[in-house]
């Protein structure tokens, strides 16, 4: 399931939800790994104040569920959950969700990180820090580039 | 008319994130892209990049790509998730 929402982004929730999900479904499933991603306070030595994503309604969601399908040829997945907020959030909210079931461990954990990888750089989100000394729009790193190339 | 969609950093260099334009004369998106270089240079240089993504209704394109009246055409900086 993909949801990118407006909404706060309750980790908890999310994970009860999607275990009660994997329990109901009959899969085989011996593994469940989940990730989240948070506002930092700080980057470059300055303060964040906020950050705002951006996303573009209905092309963001089609890139994503791009994702899911190589994830699926990749790895042998049984259910996923990929959570996505846009809009502004402060320091400590969760920006992104991933949840992957699987047979066993492995696939669960590398389906979650293949995920993450691709979120980070291509996925159709773009961030404006909000720090003391104005907003400044962010892209992803080399390390990041690095990350998913590397699949 | 088309619409045009300035996404993350192109904000700023557009004047917004959003603008419909009568494309009268635009026949392609290298078209455009000279069209909006002529109010904007900045802008335009940044629409050039190769890490520009150009998407015309929702489909990722080249610069080569025919518009149309009603199109929804987007500009799409390097992009960051997660």
């Amino acid at each position: 399931m993909i949801d990118i929402t407006d909404q706060p982004l309750d980790p908890a929730i999310l994970q009860a939800q999607f275990i009660e999900s994997v329990r109901r479904s009959g899969d085989n499933v011996g593994a469940v790994v989940s990730f989240s991603g948070m506002v930092r306070g700080q980057a470059d030595n300055a303060t964040i104040e906020a950050l705002t994503l951006e996303h573009y309604a209905g092309f963001t969601e089609k890139i994503i569920a791009s994702f899911v399908d190589v994830v699926r040829e990749k790895f042998d997945i049984d259910q996923f959950l990929i959570a996505h907020r846009y809009g502004t959030m402060k320091e400590g909210e969760v920006i992104v969700f991933v949840a992957t079931a699987s047979a066993h461990r492995r696939d669960a954990f590398e389906a979650a990180t293949y995920l993450m990888d691709r979120l980070k750089t291509d996925a159709p989100f773009w961030k404006k820090e909000h720090r003391p000394d104005g907003e400044h729009w962010i892209e992803p790193t080399e390390a990041d580039y690095t990350a998913s190339k590397n699949w | 008319m088309a619409t045009i969609l300035f996404m993350g950093a192109l904000n700023p260099l557009a004047g917004g994130r959003e603008k419909n334009i009568n494309l009268d004369t635009i026949a392609t998106i290298n078209d455009l892209i000279k069209f909006l270089a002529n109010d904007a240079p900045e802008l335009g240089q940044t629409l050039n990049r190769p890490t520009t993504l150009v998407v015309v209704n929702k489909t990722v394109c080249d610069r080569g790509q025919s518009i149309s009246e009603g199109d929804e055409i987007a500009f799409l900086p390097p992009m960051s998730g997660g």
